[in-house]
């Protein structure tokens, strides 16, 4: 992907001199954000006029490189970019077939146009229909496409394409999907585990703890003894990096739908964000009888299989006993919804009105519904679609507040 | 992409005519076509390629086979970006299932295309060591029209829904 900024890095000391709106220094709470030993009030203050500075730095901090180099890495380019374009291409192509039959019609509420951005869970290129095809399927919609395979949601903030689109197309609804990428990708988890296995990083984060505490676990059960065991081997880098996530998200967001007491041009626009599912540590090249599966062989052969969770994993000597390499994913992704779910209440919270959803694919997919590592077949994609378009159209209520529990659809 | 799509369609459409050029030109000299030395058993074989032989135009069978390279690299790949395109489209599990397995069977036609091309460069230069080709042709038949027959369902299936939508 091209990025429309020129990378500038930027010293620590640039921003030192800015407190917060209670006095604190904002490069401290950064620290304490870095080292996981942040309370949920100084993440709130931090939070409050967090700035792309501020973010690039923190990054840059938890990563330990450059803003140029965190770039590079995240960069989507290759053939995986030519694809990705292909696509996109073909989309966009007939999003503007439609405009120009006239589709947009302010009158008409059940006809929407749609932005997404996101990842390989929006745009995988070839072979599998992503959730993005299956919502493109709906006459009623126009979406117009931003998403690629292998993007970083550091990549989509820094290029902000989605800024551009959102103000030529007006939409009526905004997709995204992303920080899966920006975890895993480059061999990233090798990062942010802890290999020994004794890791209290959980309990020093008083966020995390609240995430689960608040958590509806009727909802999306808590396998405690999966959560417990895979969260020790999550170091504070990972809890950064999801403190990370959630400014970057709260920051978009809060762009978009501007202040309560100064709305933005898109205020009444809905949000829609998903968190993937507990996604399958493995090596197996999936070869079997089935003659309608011959694309699984072929994707993990050439795509990547492997090198995004197991590879890592290995790579700092986490033994594979009793499923551990499952649990360390499965905390992960628990944490990573309840984060977004988060996002959605605050805002909901902030502005009095319900903007921002979550579709929530926990647990939906069983071992048997992997394409590879982190991805699911097309029919769950097309069931997790289907429930976009629920959220979209409003012809189901969310499962709980701001959420739309896809296994109870 | 349309000018993809386009620039094949105008590459598949236009070896086409050039193959059927070619195969009428061989019917007018009252020999056999290519087709038919697919489909022969190796006396049929015989037989064809000694009219070939006698009405000279076995340089111009061995030039049809080396084109239809080309239209195997045309077609392989108009069939996989329809069905593709197609598969983003069709909602029905069953039909998108299929459609992407037509992906994989445009391949194997490709395959099957240039290895029955191999096997009958090899008995027209050895007609001796005859190697039947009429299984590989019947099997690369089938799979084509299966393809079609599949995008056609789902093209007329997707139309009748966008007219009751309209």
């Amino acid at each position: 992907m091209q990025l429309k900024r020129t990378p500038v890095t930027k010293s620590f000391r640039s921003i030192d001199p800015q407190f917060t709106k209670t006095g604190v220094r904002r490069s401290n709470l950064i620290d304490c954000l870095l080292a996981n030993r942040i309370s949920i009030n100084q993440l709130e203050d931090l939070r409050d006029g967090i700035t792309p500075e501020e973010l690039s730095i923190i990054i840059q901090r938890i990563y330990d490189l450059n803003e140029k180099f965190i770039l590079d890495l995240s960069a989507v380019d290759g053939m995986l970019r030519r694809f990705n374009l292909v696509k996109n291409n073909n989309r966009n192509y007939e999003f503007g077939k439609k405009i120009r039959k006239g589709f947009r019609d302010l009158d008409d509420k059940k006809k929407k146009i749609i932005l997404a951005e996101g990842d390989s869970w929006f745009n995988y290129p070839i072979i599998l229909t992503d959730i993005i095809d299956r919502i493109r399927m709906e006459n009623n919609f126009a979406l117009y496409s931003l998403a690629a395979g292998g993007d970083w949601f550091l990549n989509m903030l820094t290029g902000r394409e989605y800024v551009e689109e959102l103000s030529i197309l007006h939409p009526d609804v905004f997709l995204i999907s992303g920080g899966g990428n920006d975890l895993v990708g480059s061999k990233r988890l090798a990062a942010i585990v802890d290999p020994r296995g004794n890791s209290n990083e959980y309990d020093e984060s008083e966020w995390a703890k609240k995430l689960i505490s608040d958590a509806d676990k009727n909802s999306t059960p808590l396998d405690v003894e999966k959560f417990t065991t895979g969260i020790q081997y999550l170091s504070k880098d990972f809890f950064a990096l999801l403190m990370f996530f959630h400014l970057q998200y709260y920051s978009l967001i809060d762009g978009i739908l501007g202040k309560p007491d100064k709305p933005g041009k898109f205020s009444g626009m809905k949000i829609i964000t998903q968190g993937y599912d507990y996604a399958r540590p493995s090596h197996s090249k999936g070869f079997g009888p089935k003659l309608l599966n011959w694309y699984i062989p072929f994707v993990r052969l050439f795509l990547g299989h492997g090198s995004w969770l197991k590879e890592p994993l290995q790579l700092r000597g986490i033994p594979d006993e009793n499923d551990l390499h499952q649990k360390i994913v499965y905390s992960m992704i628990y944490l990573f919804n309840e984060m977004m779910i988060d996002i959605g209440r605050l805002f909901t919270e902030k502005r009095n009105q319900p903007n921002v959803f979550h579709i929530d694919s926990r647990g939906l997919v069983d071992d048997n519904g992997w394409v590879d590592e982190l991805h699911v077949k097309p029919k769950h994609a097309m069931k997790i679609g289907d429930v976009f378009i629920k959220c979209i159209n409003e012809t189901a209520s969310a499962t709980y507040k701001n959420v739309y529990v896809v296994s109870k659809f | 992409m349309p000018w993809f799509r386009t620039l094949l369609w105008i590459g598949t459409i236009s070896l086409m005519i050039v193959l059927s050029v070619k195969s009428f030109r061989l019917r007018s000299t009252h020999v056999s076509t290519v087709e038919a030395f697919e489909m022969a058993d190796q006396t049929e074989a015989k037989e064809i390629l000694q009219s070939w032989n006698d009405a000279s135009v076995e340089h111009s069978v061995i030039n049809s086979i080396k084109l239809d390279y080309l239209f195997i690299g045309f077609y392989v790949l108009l069939m996989i970006n329809y069905s593709n395109h197609q598969m983003n489209k069709e909602r029905n599990l069953i039909l998108n299932n299929l459609l992407r397995f037509n992906i994989a069977l445009s391949i194997d036609t490709g395959i099957l295309d240039i290895a029955e091309n191999i096997i009958m460069m090899h008995n027209i230069r050895s007609i001796d060591e005859y190697f039947p080709t009429a299984v590989i042709s019947i099997m690369k038949f089938t799979f084509a029209g299966w393809i079609i027959v599949v995008w056609l369902v789902s093209v007329g299936k997707g139309a009748l829904s966008r007219k009751a939508y309209a």
